[in-house]
């Protein structure tokens, strides 16, 4: 009797799971009873970002996007010059070397590319938001205003100063043509732009470290800008006097308690470099090295600059023997024991100085130039010219030498004449070209210059 | 938290051994009296008894395995009056008998007919419920290990065992993963891998090895090969619809070995293996230019080199390569009373891989795995059966830095260039040896092979998989089924390189050491509930209905260390480091939740019709959104049942069965994919923010439905089967990580439902029984299957490119999966003038009489040999690059795109894959059996031979074939015909990397002796003289012989390896070799004894 009552519950337990799960299948297909919302503890929705006290994350960030896209890029650039020569296993970078830069399926060009364009768009989009937190009155520093824009006013010089042409308005799916290689002076506009937003604001905060740089780097911004143009130019002196960059210079070393050996730079960290990064490939895998007319090759070991001074060829004019100005900068940027985060100067005392010079030179001031250009020199505690016997060889090695790793030599190469025992004839740099929007933006932007892999300068 | 202390697992395994191997077995035996039958299974046509057929007791829980003596016992509680009872096993015809239960001990006695065709085989399919194979519409397939051939892993007993299923070994190291594919790729960006379930719950199938060695290892390979009863194979989306999102690319189930009825069975096996590297690494060669070099390197070679004379010195197979060995000794033992029957397996495998040299440094490639495995089935009532498995593995896996990787072992031994070798840090020690520090092998970029050689990446596993198994007959026509289960991984990765590695003062790469640490648990639960209510309408018609519902739980935790630049030697801890500091973490927790019904309708028993469907729900898109809904069907008819139909059959068919399915399944995005984010990215000044994912509100699952129409038929008492099944895929919704323009700030792709691809095969099988005698039996067997998938649109999203610019695999619209795109030198003009592409061109060609294919300068056409000559006139040297550039390769347009480096050259995805062999057995003491495995109609990418043999300035281009065109091209003795001779070979085969894929895609077809295994069964009397019931010895073979045309040393390495899951070159790249290493020969000796 017990096994017959528990069979008539066990029937009755059956119908009601039959029951059941029928029912529950119906609900199931009305709504969603798991739990399946989880939570992202790994990144920030966007969303959040309307908080005002990111806003130094947001800063920060952008600093760090800025300098993550100039470790990518200075890889091509560099190698593109005679600052640093392909030693090691991949073809594209020894295409560089070889002068070969226009070509758009360059993996390193492609593969910096997009962090330079991150920094660009974060660089607006950055400015943007702090500039609403200022004006609603909720952002906290006004120094991360500053430096927001010193961070912009960084990635659109860099633009400005490498590629040929660039993709500007694009904004995340929504694409924009290219501004053309004739347009590229708006770089240096946006980022002068920039600079004149935040030079109030800094003076405002009495950092006289961000007025320096903000000053410092309005003076490269209209500098760079009319040496590009020189640059392209095919006939004319190639030196350059813009009053607005000497006055911003000047200025830039009367901020208080400038010393001649400032400088601002970009310091990467392990956490903020491109995925083929300047140092990695220098001082780590082997792929590059200071170039060759600049140091000695160990012969057992071609991968790497003899240590120390012994391993400088690169002679000092005035005093014949190997340039102490060009070991410290290969010791700072170019060695093993720099490994990736080789710092990336921006703006210094010693170009502002340089840019003085040049003017004055251009001005035919040679006296002037004399005396300004010793000034640089001073800096590395190194005994000046005599006499200007060629002025413009003499600003051509001063600001090879002290401005090496800096990003300017491309195009003072092509201003001053200069060629790369190593660029074959026939290639881009012959054509004073500079890096091209690369394979991967022409494939997914069709107002982008097309063909994918058609050079448009070579 | 786990601890891994190498000890441990074996006192923990010798404990449960302790417990379930004595203490059970007395607790079994303890309960009631009850009916008891015994007997023997035996092979119908040899009288060769039949180990580990099923007897069991029809309509109840009640069943018994057969020892290796073909005897089984079954004891049934409580029994009385005449049951039906069943035995059956794969490869025969299932056998039912009567028995009348008495207080007496019965016995039944089997004779099973060989069969070719398994139609009554009982599988677990998607309801979870047991159907026999002939009530369903789609392919499940059955594979059981082979009995005589050891399986050194999970992975081992899948390849090459069924149509479709395809095995992808990444290269010949120990410990290397293999990647699993069913009827190819139903996704762009998602895993392809099926998933796997063990005793009903999911587990952790994952791969990769997140330290720098290039070499990813597979977590099915934790599980124990030798508790594997059979696994189940469920190909694609209309046999998988019920495991609902992520069964897309098919399902495998694997079924652990349960106990039997009867006394404690013990056996134990021991087996030791030697390896070794088929020696098919091509020669480092080289030439001196001159004297001095010579005489500099005289002292490393032992001899004296002549100028421009090529040598050579096959630095691999001397230098790295070792006789591998590994011994595994597993011990196992089943047994139980009616109320509870047990299994317990052991197993512990050491393998030292034939990789290594330990007077170049400690870098090796070792496996060492301890494994423990539990069953327990208990039958409490009648009506209550509860399984309860249990299994926990401690492995560790040593590899080197090897595949394609510039501080690889093997990479760089592949690179070295002899005319280089100097010990200017030392003298030289003997051949390629120097006393101290040096370059022994002549290594010209980024580290020597002895640097290499000090670098070491371990991976430490701890898992432990628990599954409890509930299955209540609440009535003759509802049974309840609940299976819970926990799997968890505790995973460590170290890549480590001791302070002052750089022992020959070479290397620039963190000569302070480097140390990165990973760790990462890993939990799955599973949770799977379900009722069935079979019921009879009539005498014809019967239904079988199952609902329930499924929730999986993964939840991921990973931190993760690295630092550079130790202060001293001995060091090896990450916080000891002074440079390049980083730490992470990162947290993922995913659920997936879903109902399914089915309902399946038979008419007496030859036509069943299958309706059935799920409803999904899953953390990618949130509980606020809606389901997914994947219907299927299917209808299966065994005309050779019907009636009517069976006396019109033709007398040589046997049996004859039709089948049809279709259905549908997915796979959903990433549980975060659908946000805007923005991703920790600190400055030197502070925590900061940059752009991560775009997102998008409105992802949804990619969509897979699947048809696929079929038949089996058996000949000749179905001596002789046929299997063939033809089947078609469309995958709608596509999920495609879509590049926007990068100038748009976001970098990363971001997944959009907006493709389709398509895709259709065939799978072919034959098997036949061709020797059935008393003394000798022979069966033959032959698969195939076939393979076309095409993606059919992207959307409107750019054409995606699979990996780094070396790679040339693309994702195309309109082209096959897998497309590799290279230049394409122009060819010969056809008579009557070139050809015209399809934008209308004339393809650019060449006149074989008086040019070559050498745009010479860039000069937009075919130099001429003239031109050529006089260029030739003084000797050249392919490595300067002003020499290169004037030998530039004349491309050509063959597609009319415009895009001279991207030029359709195939695709390297086998069209044909599939296996053969044979089984024989003579008398009752001699068993052999092989397995060849094929694969036809695909390229593969030699990256390694491009590189070996290119005309790069500082590694590779070490080749005889290159070595010998750069000699004569450098060699003042050489006339200016034999050096244009030389740059017309250089052009046309090996002018490599500078043009990315040019001369690179080679025919990777090839057939592998995969198995071939040969056992020695000692007669009943034989084993007694030492103690056993049974006692064995199988001599065996692995990958012992491969035919290719293929140049490199191993179609089935590639540059990849198992990776973690679903990123492009993970589905995509598998016919890339970069430096893979060749599969190796294993031998193996095995020792079964059985007591």
């Amino acid at each position: 009797m017990r096994h017959l009552a528990s069979m008539r519950r066990l029937g009755s337990l059956s119908r009601l799971v039959g029951a059941a799960l029928s029912g529950a299948l119906l609900v199931g297909a009305c709504a969603n009873p798991f739990d399946t919302d989880v939570d992202n503890p790994n990144a920030v929705i966007e969303e959040a970002l309307g908080n005002a006290a990111g806003a130094t994350s947001l800063v920060n960030g952008l600093g760090a996007s800025v300098t993550r896209a100039l470790t990518g890029i200075y890889g091509p650039y560099h190698t593109a010059t005679d600052e640093l020569t392909w030693v090691g296993s991949r073809e594209f970078w020894k295409n560089l070397d070889d002068g070969d830069i226009s070509d758009p399926i360059n993996e390193y060009t492609d593969g910096a590319f997009p962090f330079v364009a991150e920094a660009r768009w974060l660089a607006d989009f950055t400015v943007k938001r702090v500039g609403e937190f200022a004006t609603a009155g909720t952002l906290r520093n006004p120094k991360d205003r500053v430096r927001a824009h010193i961070y912009g006013a960084v990635i659109y010089i860099t633009i400005g100063d490498m590629f040929e042409d660039f993709v500007l308005g694009s904004d995340r799916t929504e694409a924009a043509a290219a501004v053309g290689p004739a347009n590229m002076g708006v770089t240096y506009d946006s980022a002068v732009a920039m600079l004149d937003r935040a030079l109030p604001i800094a003076v405002s905060t009495a950092d006289a470290e961000l007025q320096r740089q903000v000053l410092g780097l309005r003076a490269r911004a209209k500098h760079a800008k009319a040496v590009r143009a020189k640059a392209k130019a095919t006939s004319g002196s190639p030196l350059v006097a813009d009053a607005g960059a000497t006055a911003d210079a000047k200025a830039a070393l009367a901020v208080q308690g400038t010393p001649s050996t400032w400088r601002f730079r970009l310091t990467p960290t392990v956490n903020n470099l491109a995925g083929i990064n300047v140092g990695f490939e220098m001082n780590n895998r082997g792929e590059l090295r200071a170039g060759n007319t600049f140091v000695n090759v160990n012969p057992a070991q071609p991968i790497v600059p003899i240590a120390g001074i012994a391993g400088i060829k690169m002679l000092d004019p005035v005093t014949g023997v190997a340039s102490t100005t060009v070991a410290a900068a290969i010791d700072a940027c170019c060695r093993a024991a720099v490994g990736n985060l080789s710092p990336m100067t921006q703006v210094s005392a010693r170009e502002m100085m340089l840019i003085i010079a040049e003017a004055e030179l251009a001005a035919g001031n040679t006296a002037n130039f004399l005396a300004e250009i010793n000034k640089s020199r001073a800096v590395d505690a190194l005994p000046g010219y005599a006499a200007v016997t060629n002025g413009v060889t003499m600003l051509e090695y001063e600001r090879k030498v002290q401005l090496y790793f800096h990003g300017r030599r491309l195009a003072d190469m092509y201003r001053f004449g200069v060629a790369d025992g190593r660029w074959l004839t026939g290639n881009g740099v012959r054509a004073k070209c500079f890096l091209p929007i690369p394979y991967l933006e022409r494939l997914t932007n069709v107002k982008a210059p097309q063909p994918t892999t058609q050079r448009l300068c070579s | 938290m786990f601890h891994f202390r190498s000890g441990s697992p074996g006192r923990w395994v010798r404990r449960a051994m302790l417990v379930v191997g004595v203490l059970l077995p007395s607790w079994a035996f303890a309960q009631g009296r009850s009916a008891t039958v015994e007997g023997t299974v035996r092979d119908g046509a040899s009288n060769r008894p039949l180990e580990g057929a099923q007897v069991i007791v029809v309509g109840t829980q009640t069943g018994a395995v057969t020892n290796a003596q073909g005897q089984y016992r079954l004891v049934i509680p409580n029994g009385a009056g005449t049951v039906q009872l069943r035995a059956r096993t794969i490869g025969y015809a299932q056998q039912t008998k009567p028995v009348t239960l008495s207080g007496e001990v019965a016995r039944v006695e089997f004779t099973l007919a060989q069969s070719s065709l398994q139609l009554d085989q009982v599988v677990v399919t998607g309801s979870g419920q047991a159907t026999e194979v002939k009530k369903l519409g789609n392919t499940v397939a059955i594979v059981k290990p082979p009995e005589n051939m050891p399986m050194t892993d999970v992975s081992n007993v899948l390849q090459g065992r069924e149509p479709g299923l395809v095995g992808l070994p990444s290269g010949g190291l120990t410990g290397e993963g293999t990647k699993i594919r069913i009827r190819g790729n139903a996704s762009l960006s998602q895993t392809n891998e099926p998933i796997i379930f063990v005793d009903g719950i999911r587990i952790n199938a994952g791969g990769g090895q997140p330290a720098n060695g290039n070499i990813g290892s597979s977590r099915l390979d934790d599980f124990d090969p030798a508790s594997i009863e059979r696994v189940e194979i469920l190909k694609g989306a209309a046999a998988a619809t019920l495991y609902g999102t992520e069964a897309s690319n098919g399902v495998i189930q694997i079924f652990t070995k349960r106990g039997s009825v009867g006394a404690p069975k013990w056996n134990i096996s021991l087996q030791q293996d030697a390896m070794s590297f088929p020696d098919v690494v091509a020669p480092n060669a080289f030439y001196v230019k001159d004297q001095t070099v010579a005489d500099r390197v005289a002292p490393i070679l032992g001899y004296k080199p002549e100028p421009f004379t090529v040598y050579e010195e096959p630095l691999f197979r001397d230098f790295l390569t070792e006789a591998g060995s590994a011994t595994t000794i597993t011990a196992q033992v089943q047994g139980g009373s009616p109320t509870v029957t047990y299994f317990a397996s052991v197993r512990n495998q050491t393998e030292d891989g034939p990789f290594g040299n330990a007077k170049l440094g400690p870098s090796d490639d070792v496996a060492r795995r301890q494994q423990a495995t539990v069953n327990l089935q208990l039958i409490p009532t009648s009506k209550l059966r509860v399984g309860l498995r249990t299994s926990y593995t401690n492995s560790f896996l040593r590899s080197p830095e090897a595949n394609n990787n510039i501080y690889g072992s093997n990479s760089l031994t592949f690179m070295a260039r002899p005319e280089f070798a100097n010990c200017n840090n030392s003298a030289p020690a003997g051949r390629f040896e120097c006393t101290g520090a040096g370059n022994p092998f002549g290594n010209q970029a980024f580290m020597t092979v002895r640097e290499s050689m000090q670098q070491l990446n371990d991976q430490q596993v701890g898992r432990y998989s628990g599954a409890l198994d509930l299955q209540y007959t609440a009535s003759e026509q509802v049974t309840l089924l609940l299976t819970g289960g926990y799997d968890f991984t505790s995973q460590q990765d170290v890549g480590f390189s001791p302070f002052g590695y750089n022992i020959d003062l070479f290397t620039v790469q963190t000569p302070f050491g480097t140390r990165f640490v990973r760790n990462e648990r890993q939990g799955v639960i599973t949770v799977d509930a379900k009722a069935a209510w079979n019921r009879a309408f009539g005498e014809s018609l019967t239904s079988s209905f199952v609902s329930g519902l499924q929730v999986f739980n993964n939840r991921t935790a990973a931190a993760s260390g690295s630092s550079t630049d130790f202060p001293g030697p001995g060091i090896a801890v990450v916080g000891a480091g002074g440079a390049n500091i980083s730490v992470g973490e990162n947290f993922l927790t995913s659920i997936n939740g879903g109902y399914f019904a089915q309902e399946q309708l038979s008419y007496r028993d030859y036509l069943t019709l299958t309706v059935g469907g799920r409803y999904d729900f899953s953390s990618a898109f949130g509980a606020s959104a809606g389901g997914v809904f994947y219907p299927k069907t299917s209808v299966s008819y065994v005309v050779s049942d019907h009636p009517m139909i069976q006396s019109k059959l033709p007398g040589f068919l046997s049996t004859l069965r039709l089948r049809a399915a279709w259905g549908q399944s997915g796979r959903q995005p990433g549980a975060f994919d659908k946000f805007t984010t923005f991703t920790p990215l600190a400055s030197e000044l502070g925590a900061g923010l940059s752009p991560a994912n775009l997102g998008n509100p409105d992802l949804r699952p990619e969509i897979s439905t699947e048809t696929e129409v079929g038949f089996e038929a058996g000949l000749l008492n179905n001596r002789l089967s046929l299997e063939f099944t033809s089947w078609q895929r469309e995958v709608n919704d596509l999920l495609v990580a879509q590049q926007f323009p990068l100038s748009g700030g976001f970098r990363a792709t971001q997944l959009n439902n907006i493709g389709t691809m398509s895709a259709n095969g065939l799978e072919m099988g034959v098997k036949w029984f061709a020797l059935q005698g008393q003394k000798v039996s022979a069966d033959l067997f032959f698969n195939a299957a076939y393979l076309k998938q095409t993606l059919t649109d992207l959307g409107g999203a750019p054409p995606l490119k699979i990996g780094y610019i070396r790679y040339r695999g693309f994702l195309k619209e309109g082209f096959p999966l897998g497309s590799l795109f290279a230049p394409r030198l122009a060819q010969a003009c056809p008579a009557g003038g070139p050809a015209t592409n399809s934008a209308g061109k004339p393809i650019t060609c060449y006149n074989p009489a008086s040019q070559v294919p050498i745009n010479f300068n860039g000069q937009g056409s075919a130099a001429t040999t003239d031109q050529l000559l006089a260029y030739f006139a003084t000797p050249r040297d392919l490595k300067s690059s002003a020499v290169q550039s004037a030998l530039k390769p004349l491309l050509a347009d063959y597609d009319g795109n415009g895009n001279l480096a991207e030029q359709f050259v195939g695709d390297g995805i086998p069209d044909w894959t599939g296996s053969f062999g044979f089984n024989v057995a003579v008398g009752r003491n001699w068993k052999v059996s092989s397995l060849f495995e094929y694969k036809r109609g695909f390229l593969i990418q030699n990256l390694t031979g491009a590189f070996r043999e290119s005309q790069h300035p500082s590694i590779g281009s070490n080749t005889r074939a290159y070595s010998q065109i750069e000699a004569t091209l450098n060699n003042p003795a050489s006339t200016p015909q034999q050096r244009l001779d030389a740059a017309t070979k250089y052009i046309l085969e090996h002018r490599r990397l500078i043009e990315n894929g040019l001369n690179e895609q080679q025919p990777g077809d090839f057939t592998r002796w995969r198995e071939l295994a040969v056992t020695w069964i000692a007669s009943e009397r034989f084993a007694s003289t030492i103690g056993a019931k049974n006692f064995s010895v199988t001599a065996s073979g692995r990958n012992l012989l491969i035919w290719t045309k293929y140049p490199g040393s191993d179609p089935e390495a590639n540059a990849i390896g198992r990776g973690a899951g679903g990123a492009l070159d993970q589905n995509f790249l598998d016919s890339t070799d970069a430096f893979g290493l060749p599969i190796p020969r294993r031998f193996s000796l095995s020792f079964n004894y059985g007591f």
